[in-house]
């Protein structure tokens, strides 16, 4: 009994090794450390009012980004999710003069959950792949913005919709509270509960799932309306801080949002998930922006940084899996 | 000029822990067909992956026109004159005839254009001096299984092959196609082409072999004049005198209810007019060839294939099950033969693994128990005796025999009744083997009824209660308890 005891202790202590190993948690260290060196070549780094901006700035691709680590652990993706934010503001603006203030936000979720059906449909009813699907869906919303804004930006913000932009609730911004949030039920629906463990599942071997009598078709499309839901959030929080509309807005953000979600460790593969992960790397991003400001080296060089970081951490990951 | 074009001697390849082949021979004279048979594991593959360069050999030697030849990689083997016609029929299906045929091996004009005028040239002197014809210009997709083969064999012919080898050509023809190939064999024979012919068809060799070669656990039985001998004596020596004491004893006495039923299923032209009856206490046998249409009846009765005429009848009640979720809401769970390509989560825990198609009882609303989860799959190690370090192992590191266990677990912790079993077997090891036949005897002791899916005549014989043999997705046997035998599951599934 006792030496039993003693070995689930081992075990314990080796799990919790394992899962502390560079491999697992090699995005946690690089932000880590990354931050360290800020904090000890700017005063200004560590000041709260930095913490909660970065986190502020962070918040719209943050909230995209969780919702495509959902789609990633069933190897699905979304690439129309940084037009959809865009289109959820034209949307909105559009709306609140003809229907008011919540009618408008509750109809932007509606066409949210109707966009994610018709793609996850589109992807597991007829069996387009999720590239080529969503590039369709992201030239639609693309011109659909054109459209409906004849090209030029839509102004006129109201003040509820500002505060989702810079509201605070205890002296935090509310885009804090969404992102971080979002980042915690997030984490805790993927690798807690039945659904998060269908996802994984059909991400992990989708043939599989279907004889172990799982509803992959249904559960696929589901992620799909979670992700598109995510985008519309994203894109409320986007109005809510530049107060306008753009026929650009949005789009673009959700290769910074794939990217994040890649470096946070959900597999491109499927799955493997992990959200809380997932913020770590969109809060890299942003702190890695950060710096070169405050270093003063310039934020031209993000993109080019990003783009190393992420083809130097699959290439990291893939290699170790073949090794396996 | 020596008679035979083709020799093996005393080759002998072993794999880690199996003797594949112990020195064996084979010798081919020029302008013979002859044929190559053996139960699945018999050696038939090995043999010829190791004439063909795919596979080293341990030891042993082979001859070429009475000189020894070199042959270490693929590219040796077509340079000597073997020629390779593979099953799965590797050509470009947006491409015609010519262009499959020259792929990789094009003439070039100066200015690096493709010379089709050359090509066309030299397939039609190619199709003239073997009596064959087949439009150059049309495209492999729109071309009949046979017509593909066509094609195969004129691009050995091209790089001037002495011996084809054909591996079960005619597993996937029907009557007519059968016949046109054994015409062009019996062309190319007059022509003094050698062709070596691996298959399971028994009454098949009858009709164009010259001689055949019986394999059995890797060693050559012999070699025989096909005038010689008869289809019974070939199946007789490939069956040879296996041993019975891997099967537990078949303690099923009277049959229970029909808990499953089929009448008159049929799914186009793959599976035809199938019916079956699966009682409640018992194991009913399924077998034939690979591509006899076995597995298509497992997955139609978990609703994954839809079949287009017949019905399915559980517990006396006709139903429609269309979905694999409902079939194990019905209580029909499947093993699928491709463990780790539609079995098994590789990169999940075993614990996982387990629960899968039963998580909702360890979810209670919604959250996951994870210590249940893994005391449940300890429940399951224990009762199943799965050897792993803990519930936490991930299952692409178990051993075959292991991995089988956990998909077997996973069927049990839904309490189906009713389990089909594809391929339970393959791949793992005699003691494994002996476990699982072992538990599929209590399982169905405790009531449950199985459908035991396998391509091993010998197992099907050893722990099936009653047995249906399929060929070409029609019935060809069905054999009750005091009939069931090997040498008849064979007879019915390899010879008309």
């Amino acid at each position: 009994m006792a030496m039993k005891r003693q070995e689930n202790g081992q075990n314990r202590l080796s799990a919790l090794m394992k899962s502390l190993s560079l491999q697992n948690m090699a995005i946690v260290y690089v932000f880590l450390i990354l931050c360290v060196v800020l904090a000890l070549s700017s005063d200004a780094f560590l000041r709260p009012r930095n913490i909660i901006n970065i986190i502020r700035q962070a918040s719209v691709v943050g909230v995209l980004a969780i919702g495509m680590t959902f789609l990633l652990s069933t190897a699905q993706f979304d690439l129309a999710v940084g037009a959809q934010a865009g289109f959820t503001g034209v949307v909105i603006l559009l709306l609140i003069p003809v229907i008011g203030f919540i009618p408008a936000l509750f109809a932007s979720l509606c066409i949210a959950v109707v966009i994610g059906l018709i793609t996850g449909a589109i992807i597991t009813k007829i069996g387009v792949n999720s590239l080529v699907t969503t590039l369709g869906t992201l030239s639609i919303i693309k011109g659909l913005l054109l459209v409906l804004t004849d090209g030029r930006i839509l102004r006129g913000a109201t003040p509820e919709l500002r505060w989702f932009g810079s509201g605070e609730i205890l002296s935090i911004p509310f885009p804090v509270i969404a992102f971080l949030g979002l980042g915690i039920l997030g984490e805790f629906v993927l690798n807690y509960t039945r659904y998060g463990r269908y996802l994984l599942a059909i991400g992990g071997n989708r043939e599989a799932s279907k004889l172990a009598g799982l509803r992959v078709d249904e559960i696929i499309i589901s992620a799909f309306v979670l992700s598109s839901i995510c985008a519309t959030i994203g894109g409320i929080i986007l109005l809510g801080r530049i107060y306008s509309a753009s026929p650009l807005g949005g789009v673009g953000t959700e290769f910074i949002a794939i990217t994040a979600a890649v470096l946070g460790g959900t597999s491109i593969f499927g799955g493997e998930g992990s959200v809380w992960k997932t913020v770590v790397a969109v809060l890299l991003l942003q702190v890695l922006g950060n710096g070169f400001n405050l270093l003063n080296i310039g934020a031209n060089y993000q993109e080019l940084i990003q783009g190393f970081i992420m083809i130097g951490a699959v290439a990291l990951y893939t290699y170790q899996r073949r090794r396996q | 000029m020596p008679r035979s074009i083709l020799e093996m001697r005393a080759i002998t390849k072993t794999f880690p822990g199996v003797v594949a082949l112990d020195s064996v021979d084979l010798e081919i004279a020029r302008g013979e067909v002859h044929a190559v048979v053996g139960e699945n594991g018999a050696g038939k593959s090995t043999l010829m992956k190791i004439l063909s360069g795919a596979y080293q050999r341990d030891a042993g030697s082979i001859f070429l026109n009475g000189k020894p030849a070199d042959i270490s990689m693929p590219a040796d083997a077509i340079r000597q004159g073997i020629g390779i016609v593979y099953q799965d029929l590797p050509l470009v299906p947006a491409l015609t005839v010519l262009a499959n045929i020259y792929l990789g091996r094009e003439k070039t004009t100066r200015l690096g254009r493709i010379d089709r005028a050359i090509h066309l040239a030299r397939y039609q002197q190619l199709c003239d001096s073997f009596g064959i014809y087949l439009a150059p210009e049309r495209r492999i997709r729109d071309l009949s299984v046979a017509e593909r083969q066509l094609v195969e064999i004129l691009k050995v012919l091209d790089r001037d092959a002495q011996v084809i080898v054909m591996d079960e050509p005619t597993a996937t023809l029907d009557q007519n196609a059968k016949e046109a190939l054994f015409q062009t064999a019996r062309q190319l024979q007059a022509a003094g082409k050698s062709f070596i012919f691996i298959t399971h068809f028994i009454d098949e060799i009858f009709e164009i072999a010259d001689r055949v070669t019986i394999l059995k656990d890797g060693r050559r039985v012999d070699t025989l004049d096909i005038d010689k001998t008869s289809p019974q004596e070939v199946v007789a020596m490939m069956i040879g005198h296996s041993p019975r004491d891997m099967f537990p004893e078949k303690t099923n006495t009277a049959s229970g209810k029909p808990i499953l039923q089929l009448r008159g299923i049929s799914v186009g032209d793959r599976i035809r007019d199938f019916s079956m009856t699966l009682h409640q206490g018992e194991i009913l046998g399924l077998t034939g060839l690979v591509g006899s249409g076995c597995s298509d009846i497992g997955n139609l009765i978990i609703g994954n294939l839809a079949y287009d005429r017949g019905a399915v009848m559980l517990d006396g009640e006709p139903t429609r099950i269309s979905s694999p979720y409902e079939a194990i809401k019905r209580g029909i769970c499947l093993l699928p033969s491709d463990r780790k390509g539609s079995g098994l989560l590789l990169d999940f825990e075993l614990a996982k693994n387990v629960s899968l198609s039963s998580i909702d009882k360890i979810s209670p609303r919604q959250v996951i128990q994870f210590k249940r989860e893994r005391q449940i799959a300890a429940d399951f190690i224990e009762q199943l005796r799965i050897v792993t370090p803990s519930a936490r192992q991930r299952v692409r590191n178990l051993s075959g025999g292991n991995q089988q266990k956990v998909v077997l677990a996973r069927m049990l912790y839904t309490d189906a009744r009713i389990l089909v079993l594809d391929e339970p077997t393959q791949g793992i090891d005699v003691r494994a083997k002996e476990e699982i036949f072992l538990l599929m005897r209590q399982l169905t002791d405790q009531g449950k009824a199985i459908l035991f899916i396998s391509s091993e005549f010998k197992e099907i014989a050893g722990v099936a209660d009653r047995g249906i043999v399929l060929r070409n997705g029609a019935i060809t046997a069905a054999l009750e308890r005091d009939d069931i035998s090997e040498a008849r599951l064979v007879a019915a599934a390899t010879m008309l």
